[in-house]
């Protein structure tokens, strides 16, 4: 057979697949050549997308999997401060098997009085569990822990007591036996962070220490197994209960404080990762013209030949995108073996066991952002291939190309980008913050574009030095080919988002560890009994002397309707939502409290006996819409109350000291059987004095609960650092494509520079002059791009610490300057690779070639 | 009367640049008849590669009358001139202008496919056989010498059977040997195909091949003589 006519055999055995696409894959066939920092950048914003988005997904899942196991039942009714009455139990057991627990927090105290532990107690009754198993050490089981005076406790605080297996310490009123020692609870999750370790035991046991109390701060939980066929929901347990003040949640959302707080980071974290796209986005847009560049020669070919424009941009295009969508496939690959990874580290400490698979949602909003993203980039300098004309191949083109693309390429850029602005909004649980987010994102685009011309004009401006390789260094910096706006667009913009991620939580951490222990209480005291309080001062005064004791009386209760409107029709901001979800602790005063001003409204006056009162945080209340005057009804100890809004008052919730949303007027509320929250305030204390205070608080009131600040703080410190490390995690990925835009860039421009220095050194300059000349200039852009991002982050982390958190700005130098050292270091490092290669360069083969 | 294969009248053009303004042609008229061979010839710098970018739709004219077969270059927009090229001219290139990354035979099949044409490949592939490449289908042009490329890049000129072959310096960048090569099957062609030759050159022994020679010099055509080819 001749060659032509294999050929002809081939071709009928070839599918026809349209021209512009057959086009895109003979250009292709180059391989990825030039598209290298392309891919990656997609590749990288894809990955941290497509990562936060599997591993929230598994973690959702996994949640919504367990629903049963978490929740402890099909649903859940929760009460506060009272056990559900006969006849509101006998409605739960109308529905189905009813298992009550109560959980509650106290303090272990080792029997000879010389220690004593914050723990979180756990009492079960005969059923619990019905779903999932409870496991102990030794393979003890519940039956262990059901006889009276038994309990089972984590070992975290036999470590701390320096308890074993058998020993006894005091709980309440009692002194109980460690039965068991407990390794896992099912239903763990659902009861949100805690500040101890867990005491299981039974409800017996529960009533033998004698802090079950009326105005306890016990949550009485009752769980519902569906026996029937019909299935058991929130809104059919809802209907058999209603207005008695139960919290009610069903297996499907078991935790929703979780799942919220889940979703927030998940749609925070998509954010960061979308900056990072964004600067990648100049990667891909400086990696497209170059690309156009390159392809000069055959788009003008193609037009001699006969192609239409279209043609030869549609087929450009999908060359462009076949590129991108390897860059997004690659991203999603990575982003979803990210998660394995992650879960092979830490699973075995997740309180659920994740099942990280294939999520498609989010590899879809992954793939989705990816693709708007370049969209965005690709059309713009794509636009330019349509005004390549055909007589280039004769003549090189006289003028430039023109600045703007064709109409329909920027409209098309345009419309991608409002696409992607509208699904960043409304995808986010929180769609304020992210349209601020996103404009604080854009200035810190405009601001570094402009920054960039405002450098060249600047270096255009100066009288030229003497030393030549300045003067070339400036050169370089002011003219058009240079890359002084992409480095000052692609290293601002994640310099600006580092700096103010590091001062943000350098101020976050400061505020914690250093400044409030100075002015906040050491010590909250919960649950003193209203007619012990007055021995609980005296004690206090006598154990610490010196210190100040403030109290307030403490209930908990939940709003249920407001201006007479049930919460669950009312539709709040997402701000003020949690003020609405679940209990809320409830106080009364005859004034104002110390750090409050009233902002609106007049305080009731002493003595006052009239319709019941109260007084609301400003900023929450009015986020809830609430007017002086609106009625107020809350669900206290089972009961509807309804209050008038009589004002609205100022918090300093950072003081630390007792404060409340809600305060009524005393004659709401003091004939309900409460207790007393106190917090001590000891500035001259040592650790020891502090002991002995806990220590004596504990013999002589077995029933009250001690808190250390410190201890809670610390808590509340590890969760907040692991958040920023994922914050910074995913932060540096915009740095890392800042990066990957400069090496791009510095690989584009890498041609001229050889030629440039080719020229330099036929007339006689040294390399030691290139060298120089170039790390000038690399030093000059990356120094002060680096000191304005450095600045630009300060200002971001001030407006949202000071604006926003209401949390003191503090810039430690430290953080203020590791990202913009890195910045620099990275920037003359990169360059002076590429300057590398240029000094190395033989000069005729240049020449020549000219 | 019968209708010129391409007809100039009055043609000028005038391109700006950053320095001025520069008047490239200064008022050429020229009528050539469908299957004329034509040598343009002139010094570097006397408008013969810009008539032939005004002949084959590559740059517009400044004023003036520009018709190619039948066509009025001076109405049609950028992509009519591409589609009157695809269909009416073929053009080779000193440099060739190959697409790097295509084979000789998807070279040659480009032309047909923007056309529209169904059997392109084996059109491409006929074409290149009788240029004696047919050895040479899947041959990227970096795979390919000099002489060779510049014979794909015939092929692919005639490959749509184009009325005017437009053949700009065809040998410059090729040896003797090469060269003489390319202008043998440039001619053959000529005379098997009865195409309208349009060769520019500044080599006055090709252009003598021709039956006419156009002389440009200073933008205008200075003078424009027979040979003995067009009486032979």
């Amino acid at each position: 057979m001749t060659a032509i006519a294999a050929e002809r055999e081939r071709d009928r055995a070839r599918p026809a697949l349209p021209l512009t696409l057959r086009l895109a894959m003979r250009e292709l066939r180059g391989g990825l050549s030039g598209f290298y920092i392309f891919v990656a950048c997609i590749a990288l914003g894809a990955t941290a997308i497509a990562a936060v988005g599997t591993l929230s997904a598994a973690i959702q899942y996994a949640i919504a999997r367990e629903g049963r196991v978490l929740l402890g039942g099909d649903v859940e009714a929760s009460l506060v401060h009272r056990q559900a009455t006969p006849d509101e139990r006998a409605r739960l057991e109308a529905l189905g098997a009813v298992s009550e627990a109560a959980t509650l927090r106290s303090m272990a105290r080792l029997t000879d009085g010389s220690g004593q532990a914050l723990v979180q107690i756990k009492a079960v009754d005969g059923v619990y569990p019905f779903y999932g198993d409870v496991i102990f050490e030794d393979g003890k089981t519940l039956a262990d822990i059901r006889r009276p005076g038994a309990v089972a406790a984590e070992r975290g605080l036999l470590e701390q007591l320096g308890l074993k297996l058998g020993d006894r310490f005091n709980l309440g009123n009692t002194p109980v036996e460690i039965a068991a020692i407990l390794t896992k609870e099912p239903d763990r999750l659902s009861a949100g962070p805690t500040l101890g370790p867990r005491v299981m035991t039974s409800l017996e046991t529960l009533q033998l220490t004698g802090l079950a109390q009326p105005g306890s701060l016990i949550d009485w939980r009752y769980r519902v197994k569906q026996t029937g066929a019909a299935p058991l929901d929130e809104a059919r347990v809802k209907q058999a209960l209603p207005n008695t003040g139960f919290q009610i949640r069903d297996r499907t959302d078991p935790s929703p404080g979780i799942r919220q707080s889940i979703d927030r980071l998940r749609d925070f974290l998509t954010l960061v990762g979308l900056t990072a796209l964004l600067t990648g986005g100049i990667g891909v847009a400086n990696a497209v013209s170059a690309f156009i560049e390159r392809k000069r020669k055959v788009i003008a070919a193609y037009k001699a030949l006969g192609a239409s424009g279209a043609l030869i941009t549609q087929s450009f295009l999908i060359q462009v995108l076949i590129v991108a969508m390897f860059g997004i496939a690659i991203g999603l690959a990575v982003g979803t073996a990210l998660p394995f990874l992650f879960t092979s580290l830490y699973g075995a400490i997740l309180p659920v066991r994740l099942e990280v698979g294939l999520y498609p949602a989010p590899l879809l909003l992954a793939a989705a952002y990816g693709l708007l993203i370049a969209l965005i980039f690709i059309l713009w300098p794509l636009g330019r291939a349509r005004q390549i004309r055909a007589a280039e191949l004769l003549r090189e083109e006289v003028d430039g190309p023109t600045r703007w693309p064709p109409r329909a390429f920027a409209a098309g850029s345009i419309v991608s980008a409002i696409v992607l602005v509208l699904m960043a909004i409304f995808l986010s649980q929180e769609p304020r913050i992210a349209a601020l987010a996103l404009a604080a994102v854009a200035a810190t685009f405009v601001v570094f574009g402009a920054l960039g011309y405002g450098f060249r004009a600047l270096a255009r401006a100066l009288p030229r030095p003497r030393r030549p390789e300045l003067a070339l260094a400036l050169a370089n910096i002011a003219g058009p080919a240079g890359l002084t706006r992409t480095v000052t667009v692609s290293l601002g913009a994640g310099l600006t988002l580092l700096t103010a991620i590091a001062l943000t939580d350098a101020s976050m951490t400061a505020e914690l560890r250093t400044q409030m222990p100075e002015q906040a209480p050491s010590h909250f005291f919960v649950g003193i009994n209203k007619t012990e309080f007055g021995r609980f001062s005296q004690l206090i005064a006598a154990k610490a002397p010196g210190s100040e004791l403030n109290s307030a009386p403490m209930l908990r209760g939940q709003i249920v309707a407001l201006r007479e409107t049930p919460v669950s029709e009312l539709k709040v901001p997402a701000e003020a939502q949690w003020v609405l979800n679940g209990d809320r602790g409830l106080t009364f005063s005859e004034t104002p409290p110390p750090d409050s001003k009233v902002v609106e409204g007049a305080w009731w006056p002493k003595g006052y006996s009239g319709e019941p009162l109260v007084s609301f945080e400003s900023e929450l209340g009015r986020a809830l819409g609430l007017k002086i005057g609106d009625k107020i009804t809350f669900n206290v100890l089972g009961r509807n109350v309804t209050a008038k809004l009589a004002n609205f008052r100022t918090v300093q919730w950072s003081s630390l000291n007792i404060n409340f949303v809600m305060i009524f007027s005393p004659n709401t509320l003091e004939a309900a059987p409460y207790n007393i929250l106190a917090t001590l305030s000891w500035p001259n204390s040592d650790p020891s004095g502090e002991t002995e205070v806990v220590r004596a608080v504990a013999a002589e009131f077995p029933t009250v609960t001690s808190v250390r600040v410190r201890d809670a703080l610390e808590t509340v410190n590890t969760l907040l650092g692991q958040v920023f490390t994922a914050i910074r995690v995913a932060g540096s990925l915009t740095l890392l494509s800042g990066v990957l835009v400069l090496a791009g860039a510095l690989s584009t421009v890498r041609a001229r520079r050889i030629y440039e220095a080719v020229i330099l050194k036929t007339l006689g300059a040294t390399r030691r002059r290139v060298l120089i000349a170039h790390m000038a200039e690399y030093l000059i852009l990356g120094l002060s791009t680096a000191i304005i991002a450095s600045a630009a982050g300060a200002l971001v982390a001030y407006i949202l610490l000071t604006q926003v958190m209401d949390i003191s700005f503090t810039a430690p130098p430290l953080a203020l300057l590791q990202a913009s050292a890195l910045a620099t270091i990275f920037m003359v490092a990169f360059g002076l690779f590429g300057t590398y290669r240029v000094l190395n360069a033989k000069a005729a083969p240049y020449l020549r070639a000219e | 009367m019968q209708d010129k294969m391409i007809d100039l009248k009055d043609v000028h053009l005038t391109l700006s640049s950053r320095a001025g303004s520069v008047k490239i042609l200064r008022g050429v008229d020229l009528a050539i008849d469908a299957g004329e061979t034509v040598g343009v010839v002139g010094p570097s710098g006397s408008g013969k590669s810009t008539l032939l970018m005004i002949m084959t739709g590559l740059e517009k004219a400044s004023s003036g009358a520009v018709r190619v077969a039948g066509h009025n270059f001076m109405a049609l927009d950028e992509d009519g001139l591409a589609r009157a090229r695809g269909e009416n001219i073929g053009i080779v290139f000193q440099s060739f202008h190959l697409v790097p990354t295509m084979t000789a035979l998807e070279n040659v099949a480009l032309p047909l496919e923007f056309l529209g044409r169904s059997n392109a490949r084996h059109r491409a592939a006929d074409v290149l056989g009788t240029v004696g490449l047919s050895h040479r289908l899947d041959h990227f042009p970096a795979q390919l010498s000099g002489g060779e490329q510049q014979r794909v890049a015939v092929a692919r000129a005639l490959a749509p059977s184009p009325k005017i072959l437009f053949a700009d310096e065809p040998t410059g960048n090729l040896d003797a040997r090469n060269g003489e090569q390319i202008m043998d099957l440039l001619f053959s062609l000529h005379k098997r195909h009865g195409v309208t030759l349009i060769l520019i050159t500044h080599d006055q022994r090709l252009a003598a091949r021709c039956g006419r020679i156009i002389s440009m010099e200073d933008g205008r055509i200075a003078q424009e003589s027979r040979t003995l080819e067009s009486v032979a």
